[in-house]
């Protein structure tokens, strides 16, 4: 009998989660993680860490479409268990957007690729036309509406491709490195999005190596290692834990690369900076001029 | 200084009348090390592929060492140029790291081309992985030998295309170290990248691009400076930079390590001196 999970605060619970894809060993191991509604968590770690696999059991990709290997534990999202519940019906509480853009954009104008989601959900014509709407303006894309998508930027495309998994109204959004394939402008638009679904309420889990472009938005910060979480810290006291970020070989954002140096230096800040603006709210402390 | 790579009026177009470079004016100067910056789309390897010869102006003139690329065959210069590509699994091929590196001076007929090899994999520190197949070696082992395999017939000219790309904080700072040997030698270095704290801290100038034309050419400094320019191709300069921006700090330090060394002479007080 599988087990209930009763919290409707809770978005995302996985307990004692193990994949393996095949015998030579485990891709993921004793994972427990937590996540309330409207959080924003960054999972990150080294390429191979386990993210995109750990992404894929809380989607309910594994077991549902990559049969192959084997998972133990739990995953339920939003109370239901992932293994009860088809991956239609996972699809309308939880949306993935991957790396590319370009493996998830498949429609001949933007309007339609927004739209093909809908209709699989045999959504009335009236309702489709009122949501892609909502949509195309929520995301800024209102002028591509009749523009084939591979004539925007990276940057639009992500935004597309949200827009698409935003269609079928998921409480939780779950982002496989949507800046990888991106140029910092794309980056941007992707960051601005991110920061419009956070006001809106959505849950948020972003796997992501770069921190620094979203660092301002992360309530908790998920480290794994050889597919073993090995540090789950809102982002202050992360990176705070100096021994854990020494191991590590993620990328410091350079603001709290300049905050180790400047501390190591004799300089106190009463709060760890995490911001450009925390570094001069800071140092204005210590300047005697303001 | 010398010029080594002059581009006069240069215009370029994969299809008609679909320009992708409008009338390029840029020149490069021996031993120096060169960015090249803007959105995905603005030109940037269009630009670089005139260089060694792959692409050839539609209008107007390219010059390598002197020489019109229009007359002269991508075979001699890439013996000028080297040409380290984006993603490092299109340039590998050999079945161990020492073959891949021998193959570029090989094919030069570079005398004691094996030595040339093992001198390059000693610069970016793969000495000891000689043997080993590149398809063991971790993404960033695989940057580091392709830029090998590019230092072995020693080219003058080293052109980068967005070698810290999805690679961790360890493998840029390598390459930084590369960048700044290479620089020592008296190599020019073209970088063609994204990542605006590596811009800041190797440059001597950057290009920066847009829409097929070059929109500005300086050093570091004054592109991270030029706010009417930032504000136009909406680009954001590394934190450290702002932060030092806010604080008034001049001239503008472009790394952790100028910004505190700078703090330990001044201190607090002093920061803005």
């Amino acid at each position: 009998m599988v087990k209930e999970y009763n919290n409707s605060v809770e978005k995302i619970v996985v307990e004692n989660l193990q994949f393996s894809y095949n015998s030579s060993g485990f891709a993921l191991r004793n994972i427990n993680l937590k996540i309330k509604e409207n959080e924003f968590v960054l999972l990150t770690g080294a390429s191979g860490s386990g993210k995109s696999t750990l992404l894929y059991c809380i989607t309910g990709v594994i077991p549902h479409y990559i049969k192959h290997g084997e998972m133990i534990g739990n995953v339920w999202i939003d109370g239901k268990n992932t293994k009860e519940v088809s991956l239609e019906e996972l699809a309308k509480k939880i949306g993935i957007v991957l790396q590319n853009p370009e493996s998830q954009i498949f429609g001949m104008t933007v309007e339609e690729d927004i739209a093909f989601g809908l209709e699989n959900a045999c959504m009335p014509r009236y309702q489709i036309h009122k949501k892609i709407n909502e949509i195309l303006n929520f995301l800024e894309l209102e002028k591509f509406r009749e523009k084939p998508p591979e004539s925007l930027s990276g940057g639009q495309k992500q935004r597309l491709v949200i827009g698409s998994v935003l269609a079928l109204q998921p409480e939780i959004l779950v982002f496989d490195e949507p800046f990888s394939n991106l140029d910092p402008w794309g980056v941007n638009l992707v960051v601005s999005t991110l920061e419009k679904l956070k006001k809106a309420g959505k849950t948020i889990l972003l796997a992501e190596r770069k921190i620094e472009e979203v660092i301002h938005l992360v309530d908790r910060i998920i480290l794994l290692e050889n597919g073993e979480i090995i540090a789950d810290k809102p982002p202050r006291e992360f990176f705070a834990d100096c021994k854990l970020i020494e191991k590590s070989k993620i990328n410091l954002p350079q603001v709290v690369r300049l905050a180790y140096k400047l501390e190591s230096r004799g300089i106190k800040f009463k709060r760890f900076p995490l911001t450009v603006k925390e570094v001069l709210e800071g140092l204005n402390g210590f300047n005697n001029k303001n | 200084m010398d010029s080594i790579i002059k581009t006069r009026n240069l215009w370029f177009a994969y299809e008609e009348g679909n320009w992708i470079l409008k009338g390029i004016n840029i020149e490069i100067y021996q031993g120096e090390v060169v960015s090249i910056i803007g959105p995905n789309g603005c030109g940037k390897t269009t630009l670089v592929k005139h260089f060694n010869g792959l692409l050839k102006p539609l209008k107007g003139k390219v010059f390598v060492n002197g020489v019109d690329t229009s007359e002269t065959s991508v075979a001699e210069l890439s013996r000028v140029i080297g040409y380290v590509f984006q993603n490092p699994n299109h340039q590998i091929f050999s079945t161990t790291v020492l073959e891949e590196a021998i193959f570029g001076p090989k094919n030069f007929g570079i005398e004691n081309a094996e030595k040339a090899a093992i001198l390059s994999l000693k610069e970016v520190g793969l000495v000891n992985k000689i043997k080993t197949s590149p398809f063991f070696l971790s993404h960033g082992e695989k940057e580091r030998l392709s830029i090998a395999s590019i230092l072995s017939f020693d080219p003058k000219v080293l052109i980068l295309d967005e070698p810290t790309t999805g690679q961790d904080a360890t493998t840029t700072k390598r390459i930084l170290k590369i960048v700044e040997k290479m620089k020592r030698k008296g190599k020019t270095i073209i970088i063609i990248t994204h990542d605006m704290e590596f811009v800041a801290e190797c440059s001597d100038r950057v290009i920066v691009m847009n829409k097929g034309k070059v929109e500005k050419i300086a050093s570091p400094h004054k592109i991270f400076s030029d706010e009417k320019l930032l504000r136009k191709i909406q680009l954001s300069p590394p934190p450290i930079v702002t932060i030092a921006k806010e604080l008034g700090m001049v001239p503008l330090p472009l790394s952790v390590d100028e910004f505190v060394k700078r703090f330990e002479k001044y201190g607090v007080n002093g920061i803005q001196g």
